[in-house]
């Protein structure tokens, strides 16, 4: 029994040659209607048969020669349809995939708060992160970071970074890139000086442009660096705040009184 | 007796040059359970705190502390010996009686109450303890009358020197012999968040 295409092409040419019975004739136009590829096929068909110089050779072996250039023609069809599916298919395939690889390296470790809130977490390096409220710290992509590990602070931030963290910790704060290792320090976004602002409580930071990372600013314990958001340069004195509060628990929000 | 009075002329100059009595940051802050600051570079969290009851309506008592390590309290004399000027006499006797009777670090309390008797230092004591919770430390505040804040509110302060080396972490309980509870704060001080870099001299 011949498949579908072969019939297909085989019924066609008996349309073309006025010698089909009435059953494929009907059949014939059912699966022309189906489609607009079939009704495409069909013409084509209806072309080359229409084609002079292949209506006057039309004999003997030469049906097989036309037969032949019409099978090509349906088989190219279909083959360019696949080839499409295929591409498509990849192309769906790696976008999923990247999302899926950025959700899971990125946006699920994103830490933020809202004007109200403040947010304690512990980093995977084993850094303890203190978040201020309207602020934002994102891990930038850690695949293609060797010797560091990369953040990016939108708001403030206490960072404690434990000494006996592998890679130096990078935090990326507008134009300014903070480079540390065993200490804790501050930072905050551009205030009211509109300079970034970090303020060392131990050890040491190094504050640096992040378009040129030659020209760096070494902020001791104890004193307070900052970054100007405007003329972009850096200076630094001795700290402006001894005591100041780095976490308030979420229940304080409920100001309906206790009685006793 | 020229002793004695030299060293409690040297207990009060240390005591009013050193700091101005206590940081008006620390009068000011307002804590509540769970909350966590930084004072001179330690981070401090309130673990937890008894409420208090002012016309029947629950309110967070104020009861704050901040923590200079023995190192700190060095630099800090160094420094104040440098600002006035101080004799190499008067620099080396408080760097002994830092060595002698604060080598654990000084705790700073300030306290505000609704009530002026409650609030008298004689009523408090403050007792630390390591971090399987053992007692290392107790002491007992001296007497000292309530000063006013406003019309309803009154305050004291205290410095607790302490005399034995601590642990880089510890618990600090702030406790009311007025109330019928065990304990009524608690603080965990992580001094090693924030180690010291700069060396005494």
């Amino acid at each position: 029994m011949l498949d579908k295409p072969e019939y297909i092409h085989n019924i066609i040419i008996d349309h073309l040659s006025s010698t089909l019975n009435e059953k494929d004739e009907a059949f014939l136009y059912q699966w022309i209607s189906e489609s607009d590829d079939n009704k495409k096929v069909f013409e084509q068909s209806k072309e080359i048969w229409n084609t002079k110089e292949i209506i006057n050779e039309l004999d003997g072996a030469n049906w097989d020669k036309f037969s032949a250039v019409l099978k090509r023609r349906e088989k190219k069809h279909y083959r360019f349809e696949k080839q499409w599916l295929a591409i498509a298919a990849t192309m769906l395939i790696l976008v999923a995939a990247g999302w899926f690889l950025h959700s899971l390296s990125v946006a699920n470790n994103t830490l933020q708060t809202s004007s109200n809130d403040y947010i304690t977490d512990t980093l995977e390096n084993g850094c303890v992160v203190y978040l201020y409220p309207s602020s934002e710290l994102t891990p930038k992509n850690q695949y293609f970071s060797q010797n560091k590990q990369e953040y990016s602070l939108k708001g403030e931030a206490f960072f404690v970074v434990p000494k006996t963290t592998e890679n130096d910790v990078v935090i990326t704060i507008g134009d300014a890139q903070i480079r540390v290792k065993g200490t804790s320090f501050r930072v905050s976004s551009c205030d009211k000086k509109k300079a970034i602002s970090v303020m060392v409580e131990s050890g040491r930071v190094e504050l640096t442009k992040k378009s040129d990372p030659l020209n760096q600013l070494m902020i001791q314990a104890g004193e307070q660096g900052y970054y100007s958001c405007t003329n972009h340069e850096m200076w630094k004195q001795e700290k402006s705040e001894s005591i100041y509060l780095i976490y308030q628990p979420e229940n304080i929000k409920t100001n309906e009184p206790i009685t006793r | 007796m020229k002793r004695v009075l030299n060293l409690i002329i040297l207990i009060l100059a240390l005591n009013v040059s050193l700091s101005a009595q206590v940081d008006n940051a620390l009068k000011k802050i307002q804590l509540y359970e769970g909350s966590v600051y930084v004072t001179y570079g330690h981070r401090i969290s309130l673990l937890f705190s008894e409420l208090e009851f002012y016309n029947d309506i629950a309110v967070f008592p104020k009861t704050n502390i901040a923590y200079y390590s023995y190192q700190q309290l060095i630099l800090l004399a160094q420094d104040t010996a440098k600002r006035e000027e101080w004799g190499q006499e008067r620099y080396l006797q408080s760097r002994n009686y830092f060595k002698s009777k604060a080598k654990g670090g000084r705790i700073i309390l300030y306290v505000e109450r609704y009530d002026q008797f409650e609030t008298n230092n004689k009523l408090f004591f403050v007792i630390i303890r390591d971090k399987d919770e053992n007692k290392i430390f107790e002491y007992t505040l001296p007497r000292r009358p309530a000063d006013l804040v406003s019309t309803t509110m009154f305050c004291n302060w205290a410095y607790i020197d302490i005399d034995i080396e601590l642990p880089e972490e510890f618990y600090v309980y702030i406790n009311n012999k007025m109330t019928e509870r065990l304990s009524d704060t608690k603080f965990l001080i992580e001094t090693n968040a924030a180690p010291v870099v700069k060396e005494p001299e």
